[in-house]
């Protein structure tokens, strides 16, 4: 089954969710309302939203994510080979490995990449 | 066809000095918030489509007809020397000039078609070609909406959707790209929803429409452009009024990652990126909540604006001296008491035009009546014996309220007097006539104009014998009865024979041409000073069968 997609504007919340799961949609939206600033309506909204997709499942008025962290990030790798490698993962991992081919945006988006899965491990 | 071409430019005009104000406006309260702008470009639709406003002292419209319509002919340009007062009695003997004449201006004649028919094709293929591309933006909309799923109530998401945009004027829908994140999404939704909420859906088509009806004003294209601009904002304005900053940064971002390529001005689609995407940013991101006592200055403003430029000056007062309203180029007036001729020189004036020539000497009714001229500024006394003529046209129509007003300053004339000015057929002048009209006559002539009796044809002078004699024949009566006797011909569109017969009476014949059976044949009394003209048609026939007889000894 494919992985429901995450999209990186979302990717923050669900970092929240990931650590904090099972949890109540108020205490999610306080914590949202902390870190970014976002009214208890924008919160539920994306959490609806969420569910719709299904990333995340509400079981007695408790949120969870049906994607794990590690599913989230593989899937976002996959969609990268998928995209610039033509699904070749040993091209990916020749061409990791001879940086100077990479274009500049290609690059980027290997940054981005690492950095987001660093973010998830460090935090 | 004509007429509504230059209504609309009339009203494109005015509206036009409004879009100057509106600009002006705009720049002043860049800090009141949007929607007050959206309000005052309201007042200039108004102006757009509305020809008719109220008159107040308040207006500072300089003016609200701009552009006077040609008459549907094209010009012809006669430039009339200046007259000779021995020159007017050769060429009517028996006419007195009482005054000096005034040298006459050129002077338009039109006849044939004009440029105004030209521009008013010109205006209705310019409209064509904007309908056009309405139709062909929106279907090239609708194709793109076709393969799209409904995901929330009116929301709808498909793969050919680029940018979000809502579409439909009925049922509106919001269109959105596949794949949004959640948050973006929630966004762009509650700015569309803002666009539905505030009708702009419903605005925006009606604004195009405007601006087809006036496409070849630059002005109200810079104001539609800013109109939809406007719209965005307040939108916009509308979203992020209770957001924190944050919110406000990813506000910005989904603004930012929906822009488009931005296409031509498109009529349909309220899209998210479209408009200006970069000064959205800006605004939002410093958006600060407006300050009360601005919002008040602005709706201050725009009621301001609406009472200052969306009515319309007072119409002069009859009397005042203004060029617009009378349409006597001169007038050679001689003693009433001769009875002899009135004539007005109507140059430009014909039945069929819906405007005159503008005048250039009008008559000052006071103690002393006088000829003011416009041009030169000279003032001259012209009576006619102890009455003089006050005139007001109607420039819809080729009709003449007139006022006959005695040495006194007394009115004379009912108040439903009219004048009709009707050039003669054979073109050497024009024939003034005054009617009243009252409950009890439908029209009752109170003073008239012809020409020297004597003039043209036949020999014999009518005669109230005559008149007797012939009314005999009651509804046989035909024009070739009266082909003997002398007339002058009064009439344009319609034959009318004017035959002299004594001091007190003249007999009228009136029909579509002088064959057969005329349409009226009326004994009519001359004009009094003070009592109204009678006539009684002489085919009548009652029960005692001395109707004419009475009426000439009635009147004698």
């Amino acid at each position: 089954m494919e992985t429901p997609k995450i999209f990186e504007k979302e990717y923050r919340f669900c970092l929240i969710l990931w650590e904090n799961e099972p949890i109540s949609r108020a205490e999610l939206a306080r914590i949202c309302e902390d870190q970014f600033g976002w009214k208890a309506t924008t919160t539920y909204t994306v959490v609806k939203r969420l569910c719709d997709r299904g990333v995340l499942t509400i079981e007695n008025n408790l949120i969870s994510a049906l994607v794990t962290k590690e599913e989230a990030q593989l899937a976002e790798i996959d969609g990268f080979v998928e995209e610039k490698f033509e699904g070749s993962l040993p091209a990916f991992i020749a061409a990791f490995a001879k940086k100077q081919e990479f274009s500049d945006s290609d690059l980027d988006e290997l940054q981005k990449m690492i950095d987001q899965a660093r973010k998830g491990g460090g935090k | 066809m004509t007429e509504l071409f230059y209504a609309i430019l009339n009203m494109s005009i005015s509206a036009s000095v409004l879009v100057l104000v509106v600009l002006l406006l705009r720049l002043l309260f860049r800090k009141a918030p949007k929607w007050v702008t959206i309000l005052l470009w309201g007042l200039v639709a108004v102006r757009l489509i509305c020809p008719f406003a109220l008159e107040t002292p308040f207006s500072l419209m300089p003016k609200t007809e701009w552009v006077a319509q040609e008459s549907a002919y094209p010009a012809e340009v006669i430039t009339p020397d200046v007259i000779d007062p021995e020159e007017i009695s050769d060429k009517y003997p028996g006419i007195e000039v009482s005054a000096p004449i005034l040298p006459a201006p050129e002077i338009t004649v039109h006849r044939g078609f004009g440029t105004s028919f030209v521009l008013s094709c010109l205006w209705l293929s310019g409209i064509g070609v904007m309908l056009v591309y309405l139709a062909v933006s929106s279907i090239r909309i609708h194709r793109r909406t076709r393969n799209t799923k409904q995901f929330e109530g009116n929301i709808y998401t498909g793969e050919s959707i680029v940018s979000p945009f809502v579409f439909g004027t009925v049922r509106p829908r919001i269109y959105l790209p596949e794949n949004m994140d959640a948050i973006s999404m929630s966004y762009v939704i509650a700015h569309e929803e803002a666009h539905l909420r505030r009708l702009d859906h419903l605005w925006k088509p009606l604004g195009f429409l405007l601006l087809t009806l006036h496409w070849f004003n630059p002005l109200i294209w810079i104001g539609y452009i800013l109109l939809c601009r406007d719209i965005e904002l307040a939108c916009d304005e509308r979203v992020v009024h209770s957001m924190n900053e944050e919110e406000r940064v990813d506000y910005s971002e989904a603004l930012l990652d929906c822009s488009v390529r931005r296409k031509m001005i498109t009529a349909c689609p309220l899209a998210f990126g479209e408009v200006g995407a970069k000064q959205r940013i800006k605004s939002v991101l410093n958006y600060r909540k407006p300050a009360f006592w601005i919002v008040i200055l602005a709706v201050i403003a725009c009621a301001a604006a609406a009472v200052f430029f969306l009515t319309n000056p007072l119409n002069q007062p009859a009397i005042s001296i203004d060029a617009h309203d009378w349409y006597f180029e001169r007038v050679l007036i001689t003693d009433l008491k001769s009875n002899t001729t009135i004539e007005a020189y109507q140059p430009g004036l014909l039945p069929e035009t819906s405007n005159a020539e503008p005048v250039n000497a009008i008559l000052v009714p006071g103690d002393e009546p006088m000829w003011y001229d416009l041009i030169t500024g000279d003032r001259n006394t012209m009576r006619f014996s102890n009455h003089f003529l006050l005139v007001k046209a109607d420039s819809k129509s080729a009709q003449y309220t007139v006022d006959l007003y005695r040495d006194t300053g007394e009115r004379y004339a009912g108040v439903n007097s009219r004048a009709v000015i009707e050039p003669m057929r054979d073109g050497n002048g024009y024939v003034l006539t005054i009617y009243e009209y009252s409950a009890s006559h439908e029209k009752e002539i109170i003073f008239t104009t012809k020409k020297q009796p004597g003039a043209e044809n036949g020999e014999k002078k009518l005669t109230l014998d005559d008149v007797l004699a012939l009314s005999e024949k009651h509804t046989a009566l035909t024009w070739e009865d009266f082909a003997e006797y002398a007339y002058t011909d009064a009439g344009t569109w319609n034959f009318r024979c004017i035959y002299e017969i004594d001091d007190v009476f003249w007999l009228e014949i009136t029909g579509g041409s002088m064959h057969g059976t005329p349409m009226q044949i009326n004994l009519c009394t001359k004009t009094d000073y003070g009592d109204g003209a009678k006539y009684i048609d002489i085919r009548r026939k009652d029960a005692d069968d001395d109707i004419v007889e009475n009426f000439i000894n009635a009147n004698k």
